[in-house]
């Protein structure tokens, strides 16, 4: 149960003249929630796709334990743009990953349906998604990537395009379905109070290059519900994390 | 509401329409050129009526050939663009060609075709294909360079299939792009097909042209474009309605 489930070693990745990272370890155990946290342009997207060997580093090493069920590597990952296909009904853009493994469309179909409940989905199913507010797209997108059956979740950014009330609910709801499905998570945000109030852990990372500048744990005690937010605890995690992202963002 | 306006909104169209041809009708009488100049209206349709089943049975050869050159536009132009969007140095080699050919007249082509190929059905289908196949490679060419990177990257990541993203991405991401195409060439084939006749053969809206205008029949002449008018917009409305069928997604809200 103590098995990492993502390591990164010495990762070194430029764009041309522009170096993007540099000497990245981080690691994520099974299932922990671990956040990057880090300004506009630090490298956080990039590093999702290393992961997802969407682009190559020039120097470093990337190991991801294979899943239990299947050597096939697969990675569930959400990337920081609205990716649900418009041509597809809600059920079908969330039932791809199954589609796509090469299951049967009914019985794929069939488990999506049962599990629109728990998603907060459940009516929606033949909508398209420019049918769909903001917030129903993220759950929809979230629900996608959950099905892809792998240990290791990748989300970039999933709540950034949203108004607070919808934010704050859906970081609620996130922390509740990843408890009930027992996932490994690594999240991609750059505000302070989603990375604490959902972490195990938190890697800070500098502007450019990006370098991890902190790694911190985050003892509140779970189930942790919006109250924690007030939490002295809580505030000392936030002067903490503002302090090293104000000493380590600077505009370019 | 909504549905009140739909049915409203051709009917100035229409009105200015009958105006011009109740318009042609008095000029025509009044001024007495003679009918072999200048139909009346009320002639054409006579020409029309008389014609009806020489110029079905010539509809029916012209749609063939427009039809079939079409069909064969669409499968060759699918299979290019995605050759032409994968290969970076065909797009290079093929496309310049590609627009160039454009510059040459299909008037001028059309009788290489029958040199080469007979006065059959075939030279008229290929010069529908030359026509047609221009405009839907462009279109679709153009919705391939669209499809989001992002979209076809998180298949990737699951896995997929190249065979996988073009079903799911590409394919469902270049209709619309396919369809504005498609208007435009459907509405060409039948014009490409009437060109292919004029040149020979002894079918088709176009022949019965040739034959009207040799016996100085321009009632009948005007009964002609009037069927290629009609056939054209029939399969450009056919056209509008598939588009509509298999992109349910692109309707609009109804209300
Ligand atoms: N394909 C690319 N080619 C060139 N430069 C790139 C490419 N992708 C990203 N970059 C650059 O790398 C840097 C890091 O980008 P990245 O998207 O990883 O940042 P980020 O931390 O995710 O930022 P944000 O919080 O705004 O999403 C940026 O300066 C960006 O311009
Ligand atoms: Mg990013």
């Amino acid at each position: 149960m103590d098995g990492y489930v993502l390591q990164l070693k010495n990762i070194k990745k430029s764009y041309g003249e522009l170096e993007v990272l540099e000497d990245i370890n981080l690691e994520v155990k099974q299932g922990e929630f671990v956040t990057l946290l880090g300004p506009s342009g630090s490298g956080k997207s990039t590093i999702f796709r290393i992961i997802t060997n969407l682009t190559q580093p020039e120097q470093g090493l990337v190991s991801i334990t294979p899943n239990k069920s299947e050597q096939n590597q697969r990675i569930a990952y959400m990337p920081q743009k609205d990716t649900l296909l418009p041509w597809k009904q809600l059920i079908d853009n969330i039932a791809l990953p199954l589609i796509i493994k090469g299951e049967d469309k009914h019985k794929a179909r069939q488990t999506v349906r049962t599990m629109m409940k728990t998603f907060g989905l459940e009516g929606f199913e033949s909508y398209y998604p420019n049918q769909l507010s903001g917030g129903m797209k993220q759950r929809a997108a979230l629900m996608r990537t959950f099905l892809t059956d792998s240990d290791l979740m990748l989300l970039d950014e999933p709540f950034a395009s949203l108004d607070a009330i919808t934010r704050t609910n859906l970081q609620e709801w996130l922390l509740g379905v990843w408890q009930q499905f027992e996932r490994s998570v690594l999240f991609i945000t750059h505000s302070i109070e989603e990375a604490i109030y959902l972490s195990d852990r938190i890697y800070v990372l500098s502007s450019q290059p990006g370098q991890i500048v902190l790694s911190l744990p985050i003892t509140i005690e779970r189930p942790r519900d919006l109250s924690v937010m007030t939490s002295p605890e809580f505030n000392q995690y936030r002067d903490i994390l503002y302090k090293t992202l104000r000493e380590n963002s600077y505009d370019q | 509401m909504k549905r009140w306006e739909n049915i409203y909104k051709p009917l100035p169209a229409i009105g200015f329409l009958a105006f011009l041809i109740l318009f042609w009708e008095i000029i025509a009488r009044i001024t007495e050129i003679p009918t072999y100049i200048l139909p009346m209206p009320t002639d054409i349709v006579r020409a029309l009526s008389q014609n009806a089943a020489l110029l079905f049975l010539h509809s029916q050869a012209t749609l063939l050939a427009a039809l079939s050159g079409l069909g064969i536009a669409v499968v060759l132009s699918v299979v290019i663009a995605y050759v032409m969007d994968k290969i970076e140095i065909i797009k290079k080699m093929f496309y310049p060609l590609l627009v160039i050919s454009q510059t040459i007249p299909i008037i001028a082509i059309a009788p290489i075709m029958i040199i080469w190929f007979g006065f059959g059905y075939l030279p008229k289908i290929l010069t529908v294909v030359l026509v047609c196949f221009f405009p839907l490679t462009v279109s679709i060419t153009e919705g391939l360079k669209k499809v989001e990177k992002e979209d076809i990257e998180v298949l990737k990541v699951i896995g997929a299939k190249t065979r996988q993203i073009f079903w799911h991405i590409q394919l469902p991401a270049i209709l619309p792009f396919f369809f504005s195409g498609l208007k435009i060439s459907v509405t060409y084939s039948v014009m490409a097909a009437v060109i292919g006749e004029w040149l020979g053969g002894n079918r088709g809206i176009g022949v019965f042209m040739i034959r009207s205008m040799h016996t100085y029949n321009i009632s009948n002449l005007f009964s002609a474009i009037l069927v290629v008018v009609v056939l054209s917009v029939i399969l450009f409305k056919v056209t509008e309605f598939i588009s509509w069928l298999v992109m349910p997604w692109e309707r609009k809200e109804e209300s």
